[in-house]
């Protein structure tokens, strides 16, 4: 970058340290001309450390105080016994009373001077104390350790800096508890050459940081110029409140429905036996309807007199639908049974039943279905289908693939097959498979056909009905890139996959 | 879906020609199945639960044969002249149908087929034998007539199959690995039947304890065998006759001669198998009508005989055909016409759009809930979407409720799962559990629906919609929840009042009712700490829960 851009990109921090680099480099000394605070000062090198005009090197070294216990003292108490014994030996009491120190002192610096053989104390009517010719030595000459004290009176002093002689000192005087270590970080600056080129740079401080309302009042903003931003630089994620990935994808397929003339259904969760299987044909044998992929309630409900008959008649011997029936003997309280509808066909029905409609009609509904499984990536013991039906005279199988193909070109997939397949109540029936571009592979999403006779008799439907369904969590983790169910539906979701998701672009 | 496992080798030697894997991928997705996988000479087809008669090697082959335009054989049975007597048999197990087949060469090859046949029949067609069960015996140990009956378990002794001793019924059921997996067929309400079923040659041999297993000594078949004995028993006698068929069928295309036996009950004599065919006539109009093709008399012959019917008589408008007696789905002329479909192929049909011109329309919830969604979400809460099934445990024990009405489930296979939820509020804290370790605010909603019991209705139940509006951070307190709620009435143009309440989820003296046009339709709280821990939460939360159904009268 150009080193005039540069300059107007500088943070009000590191324009006022600028100019002390040319001649300092520790941070004592830059936090002393500055007039910054050190924290302040740091910022502002770390700054211009990110802009590569400067390397901060940290070096960290251990350095030694005088402890808070000897802070007192102006010199160490034994010199003190010592000045005391120079002229001749003395009692401990007169020892006592010359130096002015506590017991405790006289009787550590007797211990002490004792174990340099600097004294020698003799056991007469009362303790004495004189010292040695070691002792006499040390009359006009400090120990190592008054040497080290006297130095770090006014100073600290670093641990590496010792010599032997003052090192000696410096056990004694940690023995003693009389000093304390710790670890002081050293910070020093070298420039880079873009940092030598900088600072020879005019760098104008009273630029504006931040537009004020005061500013807006006095005017002040006219003859400045704004600091400029560094626009690359990387800022927190933020996110918003968003809608769930497969309510987004439900409304997308009701979109597609209403576009296409469709009145949306609405039907209960729990449904009788009946509505959900009898009523269209499914006969009370079929595997579906075993425990072991049902959840049956232990309750009865009820079920509409009026089409009971019909319905028991065209199970069993196919009724006035020109079927052979299935010849068992449908039993009513079967029908009564209680459970979780295991699809949305049941809503179907209902509507036909209860609600009565004719033709010409085009329904739909997104509803919620169970299923008796258990839990993992790709199962969950509810999810959702989406189905769609469409009532005239004069459809056909043929019109069945055009309203498909209709839908699924709406979905963003051109290219599709029909498979024969088997519904206990559509014949013909038809898996309907895209091809995904994004997958690049072919995806079986939709199961359709045209209502067998036997399940339009009761409610005296004479015109076909065509019909198709699809599950609406599948297409919402192919769209949404999620591979597992548990993220898609329950509380097992991940908020941060939520909050990150992206928009499916429906243009 | 059920799996026909077969042999690449073995299917080409019954079509009798060669059929590559892609030619067999593409005739069987046009009829309407799938090759699943193909290991070396070994296949996976997935055949659909309405064509048990292709669940042979030598049933699908027929059904190939047919396709390729090549003659396929009717199966011919003639009455062998034996008797099975049906005598007092339980009544939980009361029918039996049998033949016998001559003239086989069998080896290792064809045993396995015909176990293969016989446990995939039981497994699926015959509903993991309760419906039926299929058995197999070399006919030189079988004395005439035959007798299928019922006995006290105890008193039947016999070597079951690949078993060391003579055991009785019982003990079959306690002992016997097939005994053990089936032992729920002869039981009822925890206990056995007073009678199993049993056939007894007339030498009063058993020979076998249907449905569960034969005895060793007469009902080993192996390579010498040369003539076998076949019955299939159960409850419905449309059933198990097909499955006899379907078994006697792979058997004479395997070489053997077929022949059907008499079974005598008490009231009537049933021959069987005949391997009937039924008549059928179907107008070409019909066929026309519900494709929406424009097929002549003489394609609709040609696509039904390549799905193996045979045909009787063609008119101009109208065509009698003979649907082969193992196929179990033709119910109605509709069925036919799938046939016609399926040998047509279905994307050989040109799609078309007859306009049916209506309106579309959705529903009152459904604009609520959309209403409802960009309000929560303007204010910057995100969208979440639990199960309608919960727990008593979530529902109540761990909001530190006492229970209130509500439906409970029967068998539920996953096992934290209970209930239907009555509140949305469990799940919701179940969100918050499992995302401690997202970045907070946490501020989460849903719009979807409970359950409640409702005796006035069919169902027992209705469904409510409510909103659920949880916010949980540092801070998070009553007022700022108030004000979600107020702002959410202002929006609706609603207004609110709010009333002291106690309710265990809540911290007491920070939770309220809320009103609007006299109905109580909310409450609103902090919610209280032993809930949070119960949910293993250190963040306080605090809560809308607003029943929408109750508001707008949905």
């Amino acid at each position: 970058m150009d080193i005039k851009e540069l300059v107007k990109r500088l943070h009000p921090l590191e324009r006022k340290i600028l100019p002390f680099l040319k001649d300092c480099d520790t941070l004592p000394e830059l936090v002393k001309n500055s007039e910054l605070q050190e924290a302040q000062v740091m910022k502002g090198l770390q700054f211009l450390e990110e802009k590569e005009a400067l390397k901060i090197k940290v070096k960290e070294s251990k350095k030694i105080v005088l402890a808070d216990k000897a802070v007192k003292y102006k010199e160490l108490p034994e010199r003190r016994v010592i000045n005391t014994l120079s002229d001749g030996g003395r009692t401990l009491r007169e020892v006592k009373e010359k130096t002015g120190l506590s017991d405790t002192e006289v009787n550590a610096c007797v211990g002490l001077l004792r174990r340099k053989n600097a004294i020698e104390v003799a056991r007469d009517k009362e303790l004495t104390i004189k010292l040695t010719n070691a002792g006499k030595t040390l009359v006009d000459k400090r120990t190592p350790e008054e040497e080290l004290f006297s130095r770090l009176i006014k100073e600290k002093m670093a641990v590496d800096a010792l010599d032997e002689g003052e090192r000696l000192g410096f056990e004694e005087l940690r023995k003693r508890g009389l000093v304390d270590v710790f670890s002081e970080k050293e910070i020093s600056i070298t420039l880079t050459s873009l940092g030598e080129r900088l600072t020879k740079e005019k760098v104008d401080v009273d630029v504006i940081e931040v537009l004020t309302p005061e500013m807006m009042k006095s005017g002040a903003w006219e003859k400045k110029s704004f600091r400029a931003y560094e626009v690359k630089a990387r800022v927190p994620e933020i996110y918003g409140g968003k809608i769930h990935p497969l309510q987004d994808t439900m409304n997308q397929i009701r979109g597609i429905f209403l576009e296409m003339g469709f009145k949306e259904m609405e039907g209960p969760l729990v449904e009788t036996a009946f509505w959900c299987m009898d009523a269209m044909w499914i006969p009370q044998n079929h595997p579906a309807r075993d425990v072991q992929d049902t959840f049956y309630l232990p309750y009865m409900g009820t079920i509409p007199e009026s089409l009971t008959k019909k319905v028991r008649e065209v199970h069993e011997r196919g009724g006035d639908s020109g079927s052979r029936g299935y010849g068992y003997k449908w039993d009513e309280k079967i029908a009564r049974q209680l459970l979780l509808r295991t699809h949305t066909t049941s809503t179907t029905f209902r509507y036909f039943g209860e609600k009565k409609i004719k033709p010409p009609a085009k329904y739909f509904y997104i509803g919620r279905i169970f299923r008796n499984e258990a839990i993992d990536a790709t199962h969950l013991p509810e999810f959702h289908q989406s189905e769609g039906f469409i009532m005239d005279k004069g459809l056909t199988l043929k019109d069945l693939m055009g309203y498909i193909r209709e839908f699924y070109q709406r979905m963003g997939v051109d290219k599709i097959k029909f498979k024969p397949t088997y519904n206990p109540y559509t014949e013909p029936s038809m898996e309907c498979i895209g091809y995904n571009k994004q997958l690049g592979k072919w995806v079986e999403l939709i199961n359709s056909g045209v209502f067998r006779p036997e399940a339009l008799e009761p409610y005296g439907i004479n015109v076909p009905v065509i019909a198709w369904g699809l599950g609406v969590e599948r297409l919402a983790m192919m769209l949404h890139q999620q591979k597992d169910i548990r993220n898609m539906l329950g509380a097992a979701g991940d908020l941060s996959w939520f909050r990150k998701s992206k928009v499916i672009k429906k243009w | 879906m059920v799996v026909l496992e077969t042999r690449h080798s073995q299917l080409e030697k019954y079509v009798g020609k060669k059929v590559s894997v892609k030619e067999l991928e593409e005739v069987l997705f046009n009829l309407g199945f799938e090759l699943e996988r193909v290991e070396g000479d070994e296949l996976r087809i997935e055949i659909t639960a309405e064509r048990p008669d292709l669940l042979s090697t030598q049933g699908l082959a027929r059904a190939l044969r047919s396709y390729f335009g090549l003659k396929v054989k009717p199966y011919k049975i003639e009455k062998s002249g034996k008797k099975v007597i049906v005598k007092n048999p339980a009544k939980e197990w009361p029918l039996a149908v049998a033949a016998i087949v001559k003239g086989l060469k069998l080896d290792e090859k064809k045993i396995k087929e015909i176990i293969r046949i016989q446990e995939k029949l039981g497994e699926t067609f015959l509903r993991q034998r309760k419906k039926g069960g299929l058995g197999l015996y070399p006919l030189e140990r079988i004395t005439f007539p035959v007798m299928f009956t019922a006995e006290d378990p105890k008193g039947i002794v016999f070597r079951p199959l690949e078993y060391g001793d003579e055991i009785n019924g019982l003990e079959v059921l306690e002992r016997h690995p097939t005994g053990k997996k089936y032992r729920h067929i002869l039981e009822a309400k925890g206990r056995c039947w007073e009678r199993f079923p049993v056939f007894r040659g007339a030498d009063n041999v058993v020979l076998s304890m249907p449905p569960i297993i034969n005895a060793h000594d007469v009902g080993k078949v192996d390579a010498n065998t040369r003539e076998v004995f076949v019955e299939c028993t159960g409850i419905d006698l449309k059933t198990i006759t097909l499955a006899l068929e379907i078994l006697v069928g792979a058997l004479i295309d395997m070489g053997g001669k077929a022949y059907s036996i008499e079974v005598g009950y008490n009231k009537k004599n049933v021959t069987s198998p005949d391997f009937k065919e039924e008549q059928r006539k179907i107008k070409i109009e019909y066929i026309n009508k519900i494709l929406g093709s424009d097929f002549k008399a003489k394609d609709v012959k040609r696509l039904l005989q390549k799905m193996g019917y045979a045909v009787k008589s063609l008119k101009k408008k109208e065509i009698v055909v003979v649907v082969p007696g193992t196929r179990y789905d033709i119910w109605h002329d509709v069925d036919i016409v799938d046939d016609v479909a399926r040998a047509y192929g279905f994307n050989n049909f040109e799609p078309r759009i007859k306009p049916v011109f209506t309106e579309g329309e959705t529903t009152r919830s459904v604009k609520v809930k959309e209403e409802l969604s960009g309000i929560m979400i303007g204010l910057g809460y995100q969208e979440v979407f639990t199960l309608v099934l919960s727990s008593r445990q979530d529902q109540f024990e761990n909001m530190n409720v006492k229970q209130v009405p509500h439906l409970n489930l029967g068998r539920s296979v996953e096992q934290s799962v209970n209930m239907p939820r009555v509140w949305l509020l469990p799940e919701l804290m179940k969100c918050l559990k499992n995302n401690r370790s997202v970045e907070y605010p946490q501020k989460i909603f849903e719009i979807n629906q409970v359950i409640v019991p409702d005796e006035t209705k069919d169902v027992k139940c209705k469904d409510v919609l409510k909103l659920c509006v949880v916010l949980c951070h540092s801070g998070a307190n009553f007022t700022e929840m108030k004000q979600v709620l107020e702002y959410v009435m202002r929006c609706l143009d609603l207004k609110c009042s709010l009333k002291e309440s106690e309710h265990g989820s809540f911290i007491s003296g920070r939770v309220a009712r809320v009103t609007v046009n006299n109905k109580d339709v909310a409450e609103v709280g902090e919610v209280h700490p032993k809930v949070l821990s119960n949910f293993g939460l250190e963040m306080p939360v605090v809560v809308l829960e607003l029943d929408l159904s109750e508001l707008f009268g949905l």
